[in-house]
């Protein structure tokens, strides 16, 4: 379980604070407020890149400033929201790159790295961009490998920075469908930060909302687009 | 594996072809050598003309062309990848002008601390890694990479200009002694030297494969590197470290050999088609050596009909080169 308690966030002062968030393995969270609403900081500080301003954030109990970089990378993987692609980086290549918390400190992945790696891409429906430059791949096609990525990271939790900004309507639908059967098959605790409210209501996604106070709640299941965007402004 | 196949082929023919310009570098020159003498010379050094040529002349000179060459391409890689940039290189980003500062106070002013050879590796070194140290002060306030390079270019002129006011308040043999050095020159080398120059480069590279891990995910920038469990800090320091040693001590030997460290990794990118740094750290390796080394050997080949400085040559290749790379990516950013 991943809990943040009497949060405070913000590089020098607060901008958002929150009560109680629980994210759990199995969970499809979607992280909704307006630009600048301190959406990015959260995830910042959730995934321990950021301190907390006060107040506490844990895994299974232990804050994450106690969790070393290198253990705390078999906990939480990070997409963000552009991945461009490296030049001479192929696909399989860049989705190894998820099991780095694991290797040696020389690096080298051993068959059973390779094969974690190619179930990944295989789990995601991009087992055919195997061989492929990251550099040539479509923003659709990159959101899939960068899912594999993160996959083959084998983490509990999977965070998304605004995962659908560059995707057309199609592509965004199959992401969050397939973001959804991850959570649930590959019991994935999955936060994503969205300005996609239509999806997120399509979808019934629970929602921790970035209101312009600053308050940060967890609220259930939206019904209506206009009751959720009352709730933001 | 089909790509593991076509490394194996790359660096095998880069390993021969290193083997072929040894032997005919040993065989060129004024004196005149037959195999059986070269033979003999490496095996069976006796008290002859042709012992002496090889031993003194011809043999730390180009052992001297693959280091200088493998260990600024190894260095250029670690900068490239640390300030995660294609143009970026010890030259570049002054870190050579760091310890061509140094080496400068120290060949025209006459100050000494410890042994002669071992002020100019340490000078060589300090000046290096301080100039690294500066340049990624303002790599951690600078996201343009223009900007970087603009920097790094200022900070080399500056250090020019310091250097043309030490230059010209010194005696002439000083100066010249200085000039000579700066033309980049692999022949001041001695035999005697050559293994510590091997130490340490072998030091540098042995380092630079306990980062490997960091370096593949460093690829794709910092952030996600640190999600993955890597220590952005001490990769940064290392590379530093590194690179000063690398670049620090082939400059205080061999003066400061321009655009080595920034084509050779790409070249290496380019044909190798991969981002995993084991394989570019031994590519690079290879052919940085076979580039110093071919390069050295033209040298030597024109000496009776032009003296090219080393500097000189590795800028008229390096300088083209680039120009196509920065023309062919002009549409990728970063």
């Amino acid at each position: 379980m991943l809990q943040a308690k009497q949060l405070h966030i913000g590089y020098t002062q607060s901008i958002a604070s929150a009560e109680l968030l629980t994210l759990n393995p199995g969970d499809l969270v979607a992280l909704v407020g307006r630009n600048g609403s301190g959406k990015s900081t959260l995830l910042q500080t959730l995934r321990g890149s950021l301190p907390v301003l006060s107040g506490s954030v844990c895994i299974d109990g232990k804050e994450l400033v106690h969790w070393s970089p290198q253990s705390l990378a078999t906990k939480i993987a990070w997409l963000n929201a552009h991945f461009a692609g490296v030049s001479q980086l192929q696909v399989l290549d860049y989705v190894l790159l998820g099991r780095t918390p694991y290797l040696g400190i020389l690096g080298s992945a051993r068959q059973a790295d390779v094969e974690l790696a190619q179930h990944a891409l295989k789990r995601v429906g991009a087992e055919h961009l195997r061989d492929k430059l990251t550099s040539s791949l479509s923003d659709g096609e990159r959101q899939l490998v960068g899912l594999a990525r993160a996959l083959a990271q084998d983490t509990p939790y999977i965070f998304l920075d605004e995962p659908t900004a560059f995707l057309d309507f199609y592509h965004r639908k199959q992401l969050f469908t397939l973001l959804k059967e991850l959570a649930t098959s590959e019991q994935k605790g999955i936060l994503l930060s969205t300005h996609d409210l239509d999806l997120v209501i399509g979808f019934e996604l629970p929602l921790w909302l970035v209101p312009q106070d600053g308050i940060i709640r967890a609220h259930e299941p939206m019904q209506g687009r206009e009751a959720l965007e009352a709730l933001l402004i | 594996m089909n790509q593991t196949k076509s490394h194996l082929i790359l660096l095998l023919s880069a390993g021969i072809l290193l083997l072929v310009v040894f032997l005919l570098y040993l065989k060129t020159g004024y004196f005149n050598t037959t195999w059986e003498h070269i033979f003999q010379a490496l095996t069976n050094p006796r008290d002859e003309v042709s012992s002496t040529v090889v031993w003194s002349f011809r043999l730390p000179r180009i052992l001297m062309a693959f280091l200088a060459g493998a260990a600024l391409s190894v260095a250029g890689m670690l900068m490239q990848n640390l300030f995660q940039n294609t143009l970026a290189g010890p030259d570049v980003l002054g870190i050579t002008s760091g310890s061509s500062l140094l080496v400068a106070l120290w060949m025209m002013t006459g100050i000494t601390a410890l042994g002669s050879t071992t002020d100019l590796i340490f000078l060589g070194i300090i000046g290096a890694m301080g100039m690294g140290a500066i340049m990624l002060l303002f790599a951690l306030k600078l996201r343009s990479a223009v900007h970087l390079l603009l920097i790094g270019l200022m900070l080399s002129s500056f250090i020019g200009a310091i250097i043309a006011i030490i230059q010209a308040s010194s005696a002439t043999q000083e100066l010249q002694q200085y000039i000579f050095w700066n033309f980049g020159s692999l022949q001041r080398v001695t035999i005697q030297q050559i293994p510590w120059i091997a130490i340490i480069t072998s030091l540098g590279v042995i380092l630079s494969l306990f980062q490997v891990r960091a370096l593949n995910a460093m690829v794709l920038g910092e952030d996600i590197a640190k999600s993955l469990g890597v220590s952005i800090r001490q990769l940064r320091i290392m590379s530093i470290l590194i690179a000063g040693i690398l670049t620090g001590t082939i400059t205080a030997f061999a003066g400061p050999i321009a655009f080595v460290g920034l084509a050779i990794p790409n070249v290496t990118k380019l044909l190798m088609k991969t981002q995993n740094h084991r394989v570019l750290l031994i590519s690079n390796i290879l052919f940085g050596a076979l580039f110093l080394g071919v390069c050295d050997f033209s040298i030597k080949l024109l000496e009776s009909y032009v003296a090219i400085p080393l500097n000189a040559l590795t800028a008229l290749l390096g300088v083209p080169f680039v120009s196509w790379m920065i023309l062919k990516n002009r549409h990728v950013t970063g």
